[in-house]
């Protein structure tokens, strides 16, 4: 056991210790917050900079551009054209705008810049100006029509249908036939749904990401030849152990840091939101916001939270164990990664179906597609973890769990017998054929 | 380390290695057919055999990279374990090591995987970097080495644990004739340092400089295994060769008598070189007792076989 931790260590600091682990590290949640910050902070920039349009109103309309959301407007009756240019030069307007007199019946209006107009200032204005011609016109429609009320009526039958989930817990509530409203805990499928599908996609990466770190790593010692020393020191199992954990170490540690970079920008920017002025929400919507957030908290149940990541951790360690052991044995049979194809192509598809078959798990976890694959151990890491926040029966979770661990069992052993074998074959292709001879010999 | 330097001529010589009636086979061929090899302590004992006979094979057996299909190991007279792999030194005939690590680490990664305690690695490199004065390498990686000095660096992190076995498959393969003579040099000494060290090659002029026991694998099967004198001797065709001075009343028939018979007869100069072939039995030296009253004898030798005549003929003829 001693000599599976100097590998765990060699493993483990031996890639810690890379440049390119600093580089990804630190690299992906720097694209991660790029993705979601530029955006808005170019949204809160446009506001920054406030515009004031001099609107010269020759038609009757009261105010005929409405509020703009980027600019505000200074009305005046009438202006000589040849003082236009001398008004933009002392920079205090942005724009000089002319409604025309008869803008109800020819709706066109004048703009004068010192530049280009923005695309996003055109279509403001054309809306603003729109809406308040259409809103004259069809008060002008109803009053003629004699039902002055039908506006009010008509905005009446919009009917918002609120369909409130609850999950009702098992034996009790059963028992006693009519669930009570209110009783049992109020579900929310978003919730489940967002919960699941990230999970799902989490392990998927992972796994893809660390089994395959599993395989070069066994083909490179393969083909440096370093393996056969290795092997008259240590047994293959200890060394593949070792291997498998050491690498699985660093992607949870790579993980340990983003999520403390990211409860670290959640605190931060939860003590600074309140003092932020965003201008371009509106304190209803901020509020909303928040009310919003502390419903999807409210609604998951802290022992649900709790199960949820235990089995995560479970899922997430079993399902990499299982295929870091397939990829090592894949890799011991090939020469070079080139070689690999062939033997990964099969498990690589499975993981993708597997995790298809999450997403849709993780809109519809009641299907007999989405129930056989959380139970059968090769996609039951992903497609579990999917359907796991819509509640999954106890006597479910533990065959599949079970399963999971015996298929690892099983898998750990045939690809030992491979891996044994295998890395010490070199020069010859290997097939499928070969590799099941491999498995009978006496290691 | 005073008691194991005993030299190969330790009093009883224990069996450090017992190798008996193993098999293997492959999917389509047999590697060893019931192979049995006995490696006396202190012995330098070398593996013989053509490509494909199964050396490697067996060696990746002593050194338990695979196991036996049948037949048993012993290692000082228990039979063999997997914590006995710390006690092996292996060098195989591929070498490699990590090409991103650097020297001094990857020797003492491997070194501790054989079980050394890190303090004690490092104690130990640092000898043998002297010894091979490679000091300056340390910190490089080992992708920037020659061949030859990462091949060195191999060979130092093969015996650094100071094991009681070790086995090196074909050493003298892939280094350059000086590199191969420092790597002889290291052999023979450790050898006489007591360890035991099991090799397989088809150099027989290193066998013959650095062996004292040898096994020949022919097809899978062992053909010949003992000390390396002894072999010798036995393949001995009992022919010597006698120079003296030429003399006008010396008679190479006299001496030859019925035991021996002429076969060749070479006059040059003032030396005159018969060729015997022993043909009965009789003393030792009754050659010598003969030709010394007779003749002046300028030299008397013992036509003994070379490794590589044995080698080729007991390969032809089993």
């Amino acid at each position: 056991m001693n000599k599976t931790f100097i590998v765990i260590h060699r493993e483990f600091s031996s890639r810690v210790r890379k440049k390119s682990f600093l580089f990804v590290t630190l690299l992906v949640p720097l694209l991660l917050l790029a993705c979601y910050a530029i955006p808005f902070w170019m949204l809160v920039r446009s506001d920054s900079r406030e515009r004031v349009f001099l609107v010269v109103n020759e038609s009757a309309i009261e105010a005929p551009l409405g509020n703009l959301r980027d600019a505000r407007s200074v009305y005046v009756d009438s202006l000589p054209e040849a003082s236009r240019a001398a008004i933009l030069a002392r920079k205090d307007y942005y724009a000089i705008v002319r409604v025309p007199e008869n803008v109800m019946n020819a709706p066109e209006i004048f703009v004068y810049t010192l530049s280009q107009l923005p695309i996003e200032l055109k279509e403001e204005l054309a809306a603003g100006l729109r809406m308040k011609i259409e809103r004259m016109k069809r008060d002008e429609v109803i009053a003629r029509a004699g039902l002055p009320d039908i506006e009010r009526q008509l905005e009446a039958t919009r009917t918002p249908v609120n369909v409130r989930s609850f999950v009702v817990s098992g034996g009790s509530a059963a028992a006693d036939g009519v669930p009570e409203a209110g009783s049992g805990r109020e579900g929310s499928s978003e919730v489940s749904f967002v919960i699941g599908m990230l999970g799902a996609m989490i392990i998927f990466m992972f796994i893809i990401i660390f089994a395959s770190r599993v395989m070069r790593g066994v083909i490179e010692e393969k083909t440096s030849r370093v393996i056969e020393v290795i092997v008259s020191s240590v047994r293959p199992f200890q060394f593949l152990l070792g291997k498998i954990i050491g690498i699985v170490a660093v992607g949870l540690l790579q993980f340990f840091i983003w999520i403390a970079f990211a409860l670290l920008l959640f605190f931060f920017a939860t003590s600074l939101l309140p003092t932020l002025d965003l201008a371009g929400l509106s304190p209803d919507l901020r509020q909303g916001a928040s009310a919003a957030v502390l419903d999807v908290f409210a609604k998951l149940d802290p022992s649900f939270i709790f199960s949820f990541i235990a089995l995560f951790i479970f899922y997430f360690l079993g399902g990499y164990f299982l295929y870091g052991s397939i990829f090592a044995a894949v890799g011991s049979a090939c020469d070079s990664e080139t070689d690999s194809q062939q033997f990964v192509l099969p498990f690589n598809f499975l993981l993708m179906i597997a995790f298809y078959i999450g997403i849709a798990a993780a809109k519809n976890p009641e299907t007999s597609l989405a129930f056989w694959s959380s139970i059968i151990p090769l996609t039951s890491p992903i497609v579990m973890i999917a359907r796991f926040p819509f509640g999954v029966s106890a006597w479910e979770v533990a065959l599949s769990m079970t399963l999971l661990v015996v298929a690892f069992l099983f898998f750990a052993w045939l690809s030992g017998k491979i891996y044994r074998v295998g890395i010490l074959m070199h020069g010859k292709k290997t097939t499928w054929r070969e590799l099941y001879k491999w498995i009978k010999y006496k290691g | 380390m005073a008691a194991r330097r005993r030299g190969h001529a330790s009093p009883r010589n224990m069996i450090v290695l017992k190798v008996e009636s193993v098999d293997k086979t492959y999917a389509n061929h047999k590697a060893l057919d019931n192979v049995s090899i006995d490696v006396p302590e202190g012995a330098v004992y070398g593996l013989l055999g053509p490509n494909g006979a199964g050396k490697t094979t067996l060696i990746r057996i002593i050194t338990q990279i695979t196991a036996p299909d049948s037949g048993k190991l012993f290692f000082k007279g228990k039979p063999l374990a997997p914590e006995d792999v710390d006690r092996v030194g292996y060098l195989p005939e591929e070498r490699g090591l990590y090409k991103k690590m650097k020297v001094e680490e990857q020797a003492l990664y491997l070194a501790r995987l054989k079980g050394m305690s890190r303090r004690d690695a490092i104690a130990r490199l640092r000898q043998w970097f002297e010894k091979f004065e490679i000091e300056s390498w340390r910190d490089k990686k080992v992708g920037e080495l020659s061949k030859g000095m990462a091949q060195k660096l191999q060979f130092i992190t093969t015996v650094i644990r100071e094991p009681e076995l070790l086995v090196f498959d074909e050493p003298f393969n892939g280094f350059d004739p000086v590199n191969a003579e420092i790597v002889k040099r290291e052999i023979v000494s450790l050898g006489q340092k007591g360890t035991t060290i099991i090799f397989s090659t088809h150099n027989m002029a290193s066998v013959e400089e650095t062996c004292t026991h040898i096994a020949l694998i022919n097809k899978s099967r062992k053909v010949v295994e003992g000390p390396i004198n002894k072999i010798r001797e036995e393949h001995a065709s009992n022919t010597d060769r006698l120079t003296c001075r030429r003399a006008t009343d010396f008679d190479p028939r006299s001496i030859a008598g019925n035991e021996f018979a002429i076969l060749s007869e070479r006059l040059e100069e003032e030396r005159l070189e018969i060729v015997l072939q022993q043909q009965a039995p009789c003393p030792p030296n009754t050659l010598l007792d003969r030709v010394l009253p007779a003749a002046e004898v300028i030299a008397y030798q013992k036509i003994v076989p070379g490794m590589n005549e044995i080698f080729i003929h007991l390969t032809r003829n089993p």
